[in-house]
């Protein structure tokens, strides 16, 4: 499977969705992350129905902002999303990783990616058309497996880029810090159709004879402000990237097998478990979340809740709620089959009195259970018995519907 | 059977909002006709949801208006933009008679028929009472009697400078409710569902809220009004999930709901020629005349600088194509494409392109009063001012006969 890396902000997702359709469109065995903040999560399991049917995979890779607040560049078209391409070797598993930029796009098969040995390469890329001195940092192909071996390495990316004064934001600060360790890969996988505009006004030849070079572009990258989603642009290729944009995701689908329908439409879980918590601390919340993907997790506070809270949100059987109130609130109690009393530190009293009233059976940590719960169906599992909970969730939520 | 007239308003940054809007209205409503006022939505996105809505009896019409036109109003809030006053346009640039205008953070949950057939019984807005300020009807859903609207002289312009003169705390809604005061009539509730105010309703401890939520069993427009959106990475409020239901609806699933998709009709326009026009001003003349009768030919419009915005909404047209601050690589293809050159523009003639034009020995059309009377080639032709007609006949001729 290709291992795929984009990274986007929810203001920038028509344009990642574009480029996640043009690599689908050649590419059916793909795995792609995507590192966010703040796309919402309906969107990813939405995509989701449509790319798993041709065995394709987004995943939401959720990531803290705090790691690039402030982080910026000269130029106002880039801004610190730019530098999250920093947190693959930190964020992702896989040994070859292919990052793409989000204002490109994928016009031909690139499995042949997949084959290329890497020997002691660090990364691979194509140099950029305006400055044959640097890689541009678009198109990277990545030894992950090798730049995982320093675990500090995203987090020296980072500390580079801090620099206010970088000519080229994070291509600066990769050119620098691989020095002599970046191999190229031929220029048609990267395309920079986006110096069109630069090369006419700046009379620039050597522009002009390098992109009328390369015959058969396999990755067309829109670099420079011309962009193709502007409401108008200059450079070529402008209907390339539209054709990909207005494609749906049903003749994506309908381009590898057949289209099935009936595999979109709402979440279906077995049952639901409710969560009222004051803290971020949620004992083995996380393993719990992923061992019962059947199970949805409702979990509210009365405040706006803390990025570990924020973040299980790429888990498609998590919904955080922060600051619930009302109805939204009732609800969340009134769905609920189970709840689990699971949350360290001071309880909210009266949430856990409305949901007693429902007779659920409740489940608790030793460490997290109330000293006297005063409720007969409220059982206690040793702190490290996340498992035995799992299976009585399981257990409960089959045999009481 | 007429179409049911609908407006909504929205800039680029908001597209997703506005089309969730359209997929709703369009999954229980079909026959509709809806003017999206913009200024800044490429054209792209216009063809092609067309050939999409077409297959069900329904249009998308791209509304462009100069953006300046509001640059006097404000906002106090940070989740609005000055396209909140837009809907001030439409009896300025909406012919039909009745139009209902909807918000583009709402959804249409049923069929709007009955809507399109009330009484206006004199009134000249029907509303729904805002559930938050119960003096006011809400902005964010107007059966607009049209009609009686374009009658007032300069309507459009008197309510963008009422907004920007008085500077009101509710923006456009206080503006409608001011000025039209008792020309206003009322809607039942259902037809402006505030969800939004959820949240409010409990922090505020506004029971009166909650009332009006209550009292709707079965509403036709959810309004998410407030800065709580369904489509924030997170909410609060309730029917955040059908939101998304619209939101991720595909195109061929909402004809596929009326009719039978054909997905030949999804595909690259197509067009029987092409017209070259290279311009150093926005003056065209007759321009707009020549687009809208010649929807098969391709105008393509280029200069070397920026465009003005009279010039820029043009693109409103599918067949217009425009290239500004052109560039080598994209002159050289609108030349050697252009089956005709249009010397059409006003101001000075651009002698190196028009040269190159020659040297194809392609058609070269122009009126009187813009042309170059000095042309020594035997394939310009001089139409009089006012022989539109015999201009866009000749084209005709030249394309059908290339």
């Amino acid at each position: 499977m290709q291992v795929i890396a984009l990274a986007a902000n929810y203001g920038y997702l028509r344009q990642t969705e574009t480029t996640i359709k043009s690599i689908l469109y050649h590419n059916s065995l793909v795995k792609i992350y995507l590192l966010n903040c703040d796309i919402p999560q309906e969107w990813f399991i939405n995509i989701n129905q449509y790319v798993n049917q041709f065995g394709a995979k987004i995943v939401d890779t959720k990531f803290n902002p705090e790691l690039i607040k402030n982080l910026n560049s000269r130029w106002d078209y880039i801004n610190e999303m730019a530098y999250a391409r920093f947190l693959i070797p930190k964020l992702i598993p896989d040994d070859r990783v292919l990052y793409l930029d989000s204002d490109l796009i994928v016009d031909d098969q690139i499995d042949e990616l997949q084959a290329v040995d890497f020997k002691d390469k660090e990364i691979m890329a194509v140099p950029d058309y305006g400055d044959a001195n640097q890689f541009n940092s678009g198109v990277m192909l990545m030894n992950n497996q090798k730049l995982k071996q320093d675990g500090n390495l995203s987090q020296k990316l980072l500390s580079l880029s801090a620099d206010s004064k970088l000519d080229n934001g994070d291509q600066s600060v990769l050119n620098a810090f691989f020095k002599g360790k970046i191999f190229p890969l031929p220029a048609q996988y990267n395309y920079q159709v986006g110096y069109d505009y630069n090369a006419f006004w700046h009379h620039s030849q050597y522009l002009l004879d390098k992109l009328n070079s390369i015959k058969h572009p396999k990755i067309i990258h829109y670099l420079t402000f011309d962009k193709p989603f502007n409401f108008i642009s200059h450079g070529r290729m402008r209907e390339k990237w539209w054709f990909y944009h207005n494609l749906e995701l049903a003749q994506l689908v309908q381009k590898h097998t057949v289209f099935n329908s009936l595999k979109i439409g709402p979440q279906k879980f077995k049952g639901q478990v409710f969560i009222f918590t004051r803290r971020v601390e949620i004992e083995h919340l996380e393993e719990l979340i992923k061992d019962l993907p059947d199970v949805r997790f409702n979990v509210a506070a009365y405040t706006n809740v803390a990025w570990p809270l924020l973040e299980l949100q790429k888990y498609f059987n998590y919904r955080i709620y922060p600051n619930v109130a009302g109805y939204t609130l009732h609800k969340c109690i009134a769905d609920a089959d189970l709840y689990l009393d699971i949350n360290l530190g001071a309880k909210q009293d009266e949430i856990v009195d409305q949901v007693k009233k429902r007779h659920i059976p409740f489940l608790a940590f030793k460490d997290s259970a109330y000293q006297q719960p005063n409720y007969d169906n409220y059982t206690i599992f040793a702190n490290d018995q996340v498992q035995a909970m799992a299976s009585k969730i399981k257990q409960l939520l089959v045999q009481g519907k | 059977m007429d179409k049911k007239i609908i407006a909504l308003s929205a800039n680029y940054a908001y597209l997703d909002k506005a089309e969730t809007t359209i997929k709703s209205i369009l999954w229980h409503n079909q026959f509709v006709k809806i003017y999206l006022f913009n200024y800044d939505i490429p054209q792209e996105w216009f063809v092609n949801i067309n050939q999409y809505t077409k297959q069900i009896g329904s249009q998308i019409v791209d509304t462009k208006f100069d953006p300046n036109l509001l640059k006097d109003n404000r906002v106090h809030w940070f989740y609005l933009n000055k396209m909140t006053y837009a809907r001030f346009l439409i009896p300025a640039m909406i012919k039909e008679s009745r139009v209902l205008y909807l918000d583009s953070d709402l959804v249409v949950v049923q069929s709007l028929d009955e809507l399109f057939s009330v009484d206006f019984a004199g009134k000249k807005i029907l509303g729904v009472t805002d559930y938050g300020s119960t003096k006011e009807i809400n902005a964010g859903v107007l059966l607009l009697n049209n009609k009686g609207l374009r009658q007032i002289p300069h309507l459009s312009q008197k309510l963008i400078q009422y907004a920007a003169t008085h500077n009101l705390p509710n923006h456009d809604q206080s503006v409608i409710n001011d000025y039209f005061k008792n020309e206003i009539g009322h809607l039942p509730l259902a037809y402006n569902y505030m969800i939004g105010l959820d949240t409010s309703a409990y922090w505020f401890h506004r029971p009166d809220i909650r009332t009006f939520l209550d009292q709707v069993k079965n509403p036709k427009i959810i309004h998410y009004a407030t800065q709580d959106k369904p489509f924030n990475t997170l909410s609060s409020g309730r029917m955040r999930s059908t939101w998304w239901f619209y939101h991720n609806l595909c195109w061929p699933a909402i004809v596929q709901k009326y009719s039978i998709f054909d997905l030949k009709q999804i595909e690259p326009q197509k067009f029987k020629g092409e017209a070259f026009i290279f311009t150093a001003q926005a003056e065209i003349d007759n321009l707009q005349a020549l687009v809208v009768a010649l929807p098969e030919l391709r105008f393509n419009i280029a200069a070397y600088t920026e465009m003005a915005p009279k010039l820029v909404n043009f693109i409103r047209y599918p067949n217009v194509k425009l290239y500004k601050t052109v560039i080598d690589k994209k002159l050289n293809c609108l030349i050697s494409n252009a089956d005709i050159y249009l010397d059409i523009n006003e101001g000075l003639k651009e002698e190196k392109v028009i040269n190159r034009i020659k040297a194809r020995h392609i058609p070269i059309l122009s009126f009187e009063s813009v042309a170059d009377h000095k042309q020594n080639y035997d394939k310009y032709r001089v139409f009089k001012d006012d022989q539109v007609k015999q201009m866009i006949k000749k084209i005709k001729s030249i394309i059908d006969n290339r």
